[in-house]
């Protein structure tokens, strides 16, 4: 029988999907032996979110026209999402940028000219004016100065969707190369309370537990994360196993309904904000009916205590922070447990109840099974936590909860901290592309890691700037006023996405003082506010690496080429180093330090240095004999990205901080990823637990190696109301988030026609009460008013989402209706990450 | 030519309605099914607007617990 190609494609899917369902359907099999396959599979983790699914990729002719979920992935089992499924046609936008455009009038560069298209060499020109005038002003402004006093008008904000190699390449660049701390990644808006809390607790980073939580769990806990639709693979696992366990359980706490509560055995909507409250009640449950695991706390855990009344991380002179008694502040200290145990007292069942608004019923059944020593609770949670004012401080609070019941890092016991972006952990939090870290958790305050970092960079001492840099938010004031002049963004979309865009995000960018880069496959809402655009080639179009949230290394080879004259921002950053001379950003006393390096340029001091250089250039081919391209190995001469990763690996083997090893580069291109800490080639599955890491010694049964006690830390932290409440005029709460087919800005997802028609625009989700009561109802234009902007939509009362009265929420994906003119720039002011969730409107007919 | 393999998750005892309701949209085939309510669906289309709204219409059917993508493929 002769198969059409229509029904060659068809087999095939339904031969995928079959096994993807663990079943045999008959004459399928060969059917799919009798074609000839023209297509060339790869595999390469999705690029969307931080689940960290691989994707079979299929290739033809130079072009992607398939994928499917890979089956050989231990994440995703031949599974994808709607996002996933349409991971082909990213690329393929109509509108995808492809030669450099410059702000220009009469063939000038002009901050209030028309994008015009220029060469690349045009365009680093320029750019190379702009940076070279704001580091001679860094030289002469920090002369005599201590690295702990360095400050710098250059910066770069980054993304926890750049490749494990290219968050390395920027973060050298700039700290080393620019002696500039002022970068940071769009992380910060998503991850940073967690990793604060990680730090505070652990003294080391990311979860101790993995997915295969998800099949170990008797009980799963939802805390401010809607997995349904936006880690929907994760979900269809935790939804098997709630469908074939007997007793499973699932609890979900949101400030509204969604798709998660459809599963939900006890769903709790409670008044935002009073999280910390309902996390206090239960440890408080858990201590007033002796339930806790007296053994663990004795042995693993130090009991302390956080500053309180800290602020809400606005500019100093706001009034919420000159009321703050200890603004900022957040060393711990040591505490007994009975001061603990008094700390929560007053978060009874009854109070709790009345401050959240759920019912005490739903309460206890929640303190219950946290409380129950034979029920293995895993708790999972994204935004609802991190973009907090309090983020930091909740993230605690559910450790404090898991700490004193021992129900962690174990099988099915773990606190569990979500992430949304691909490589927010393998690239912003390892490689550490934060504004006070370095690489493997080291940070750039303390002398003894500058100088682990200057010894592996071969960089001459002192070099390193010993000051904390600007963080995401505070780039955008002080890019406002004017203290941060030249400005490079890649691989994010940060004027839609940062809070209270009208008065702390677009100023900055059009201040005549500062030169604004943006790198980006497309001409979004952040690119066109920028003085000059680079055209960036993106996801299978460069080779790359990704860190998912269960401390999953993956790689992928190129796939495609890239179009037109777009280049990866690998390729930008490594390139535009070539630029500058040692004397152009470093001052004559570091250089006599090591006058080898005079007259040297950044490229052959970062990226030369025989270490970055060390691969020679090679053929690049899989299992199967395909031939890969690698653009940057053709472009500079070496296996550029195999010798940042070996080189990068070194902080996490000679340095004192331990449990971050990788396995070698060569490694990850013929496997499914592996979790960190890799010893010996294995991979560590579940964090500070006997038998499982092996950096826990034989009858320890848990060291916490990351504090130098080897003791987790509870750390009470009381309820505190949020930064702006509803009141009489600004009545509503409004909370913004995403949907499951959009990812992020919209950047990537806008642009798949599919996607878009699923869901063009943003609405209002409102309850019909509130609406009726504003003389408004589904389908009718609005308007959203804060104190800081405005923003037109459609109310919906219906759907997906179903709020609450009082509480407003609004997805922030949609270019043309911008979410965030409305919100507040409050942030954590531990974290300084900003509260997404919470501040006050009104909504008013249109 | 937009041809996909879409795995739908039911409830074990919703299966067969599930299934039915399936088969009514437009392009959507069903293949078979597992004991535990995993249904094996194509859903062949030209148009890609028409897609989402199959795809978005599969996920609300009463029973279905999830529809995940495992295949796509386009040609001209």
């Amino acid at each position: 029988m002769k198969l059409t190609r229509r029904a060659f494609i068809k087999s095939n899917a339904i031969a995928a999907t079959a096994a993807a369902a663990g079943i045999t359907i008959p004459g399928i099999k060969e059917a799919m032996a009798k074609s000839k396959d023209i297509i060339r599979w790869d595999k390469a983790p999705c690029r969307f979110c931080g689940t960290g699914c691989s994707v079979l990729v299929g290739t033809k002719q130079g072009r992607i026209v398939a994928t499917q979920g890979d089956p050989k992935s231990p994440v995703n089992r031949g599974l994808n999402c709607i996002k996933g499924y349409f991971l082909s046609k990213i690329m393929y936008g109509e509108d995808r940028l492809t030669t450099p455009l410059l702000r220009m009038t009469n063939g000038k560069y002009d901050k209030e000219g028309d994008f015009t298209p220029v060469s690349w060499e045009k365009a680093f020109d320029v750019m190379e004016e702009k940076f070279k005038a704001a580091l001679k002003h860094d030289i002469a402004a920090n002369k005599g100065k201590k690295p702990e006093e360095i400050v710098s008008t250059v910066g770069m904000f980054g993304s926890g969707q750049w490749t494990v190699w290219e968050g390395y390449a920027a973060s050298k660049l700039y700290k080393a190369g620019f002696r500039s701390n002022n970068i940071d990644p769009n992380a910060r808006h998503c991850m940073a309370s967690a990793v604060g809390a990680f730090i505070r607790g652990f003294g080391s980073d990311e979860p101790m537990g993995c997915y295969d939580d998800l099949e170990h769990a008797d009980v799963f806990v939802l805390w401010g994360s809607n997995m349904a639709e936006m880690h929907p693979i994760l979900w269809t696992r935790l939804t098997d196993t709630r469908l074939n366990k007997k007793d499973c359980e699932v609890h979900v706490l949101s400030t509204f309904e969604h798709r998660c509560f459809d599963l939900g055995d006890n769903n709790m909507v409670f008044t935002p904000q009073t999280d910390l409250a309902i996390l206090n009640y239960i440890a408080n449950y858990i201590i007033q009916n002796k339930a806790y695991d007296k053994s663990f706390t004795d042995k693993h855990v130090n009991f302390t205590k956080t500053p309180t009344d800290i602020g809400y991380g606005l500019r100093p002179e706001h009034s919420l922070q000159q009321k703050a008694k200890n603004p900022n502040k957040g060393k711990l200290s040591n505490i007994s447990f009975d001061e603990y145990a008094k700390s929560v007292e007053p978060y009874t069942l009854e109070y709790t109840a009345e401050l959240s608004g759920v019912p005490e019923e739903n309460l206890l059944r929640l303190a219950k099974v946290y409380a129950d020593p034979k029920k293995k609770v895993t708790s999972f949670w994204t935004m609802g936590f991190n973009q907090h004012t309090r983020g930091v401080w909740a993230n605690g609070l559910v450790y404090n909860i898991h700490l004193l019941m021992g129900k962690i890092s174990e099988p099915g016991n773990s606190p569990f901290s979500l992430t949304g972006q691909p490589s927010a952990c393998g690239t912003a939090r390892e490689v550490g592309t934060f504004s006070h870290r370095l690489p493997a958790d080291y940070v750039v305050s303390k002398k003894p890691h500058r100088d682990l970092a200057e010894k592996i960079w071969n960089l001459p001492e002192g070099t390193l700037n010993g000051k904390n840099g600007y963080h995401a938010v505070l780039q955008n004031r002080m890019l406002k006023d004017g203290k941060l002049n030249a400005y490079w963004v890649q691989c994010n979309n940060n004027v839609q996405a940062a809070a209270n865009i009208n008065e702390e995000v677009l100023p900055g960018y059009r201040n005549p003082a500062n030169f604004i880069v943006v790198s980006d496959p497309y001409p979004t809402v952040t690119a066109t506010a920028a003085d000059l655009i680079l055209p960036t080639a993106m996801w299978t179009e460069k080779e790359g690496a990704y860190g998912n949230a269960e401390r999953r290394t993956q790689f992928w080879r190129q796939q495609v080429n890239a179009p037109g004259e777009s280049k990866s921002d690998l390729w930008q950053i490594v390139e535009f180093s070539k630029r500058f001379k040692v004397e152009d950003v470093w001052p004559a006393d570091i250089i006599a330090k090591k006058p080898e390096m005079k007259g040297k340029t950044l490229y052959e001091i970062l990226f030369t240095n025989g270490q970055v250089d060390q691969f020679p250039k090679t053929t690049i081919r899989d299992n199967e004999g395909n031939i890969y391209a690698n653009d940057e190995m053709d472009d500079f001469g070496f296996y550029l990205q195999k010798g940042l990763f070996e080189e990068y690996r070194r902080f996490q083997y000679e340095g004192p901080k331990k449990g971050h090893e990788l396995a070698a580069f060569d490694v990850y291109h013929k496997n499914r990823g592996l979790r960190w800490p890799v010893i010996k080639g294995k991979e560590t599955l579940w964090r500070y637990r006997e038998g499982h890491d092996p950096y826990v010694k034989t009858g320890e049964k848990f060291n916490f190696y990351g504090n130098k006690n080897g003791r987790a830390n509870i750390i009470t932290a009381p309820y505190e109301p949020a930064a702006e409440s509803p009141d009489e005029e600004y009545d509503l709460w409004l909370s913004t988030g995403r949907v499951l087919e959009h990812w992020h800005s919209g950047t990537m997802t806008r642009r798949v026609p599919e996607l878009y028609k699923a869901f063009p625009d943003a609405v209002i989700y409102m309850h019909p009460d509130d609406a009726k009561e504003r003389g408004l109802s589904r389908g009718l234009a609005a308007k959203i008013v804060s104190r800081r902007g405005e923003m037109s939509a459609r109310i919906e009362t219906r759907g997906r989402n179903r709020v609450p009265r009082g509480l407003i929420f609004v997805p922030w994906f949609d270019a043309s209706r911008l979410i965030n003119k409305v919100t507040l720039d409050a942030t954590d002011p531990l974290s300084k990450e900003t509260d997404y969730k919470k501040c006050a409107v009104k909504v008013i007919k249109a | 030519m937009n041809i996909s393999g879409v795995l739908v998750h039911a409830y074990p005892e919703h299966v067969d309605s599930v299934g039915q309701s399936l088969a009514e949209l437009e392009g959507v085939e069903v293949h078979g099914n597992s004991n535990d309510g995993k249904i094996v669906v194509t859903v062949e289309q030209n148009n890609a607007n028409h897609m989402s709204d199959i795809l978005n219409n599969m996920q609300t059917i009463p029973g279905v617990l999830s529809a995940s993508m495992v295949y796509h493929q386009f040609e001209e």
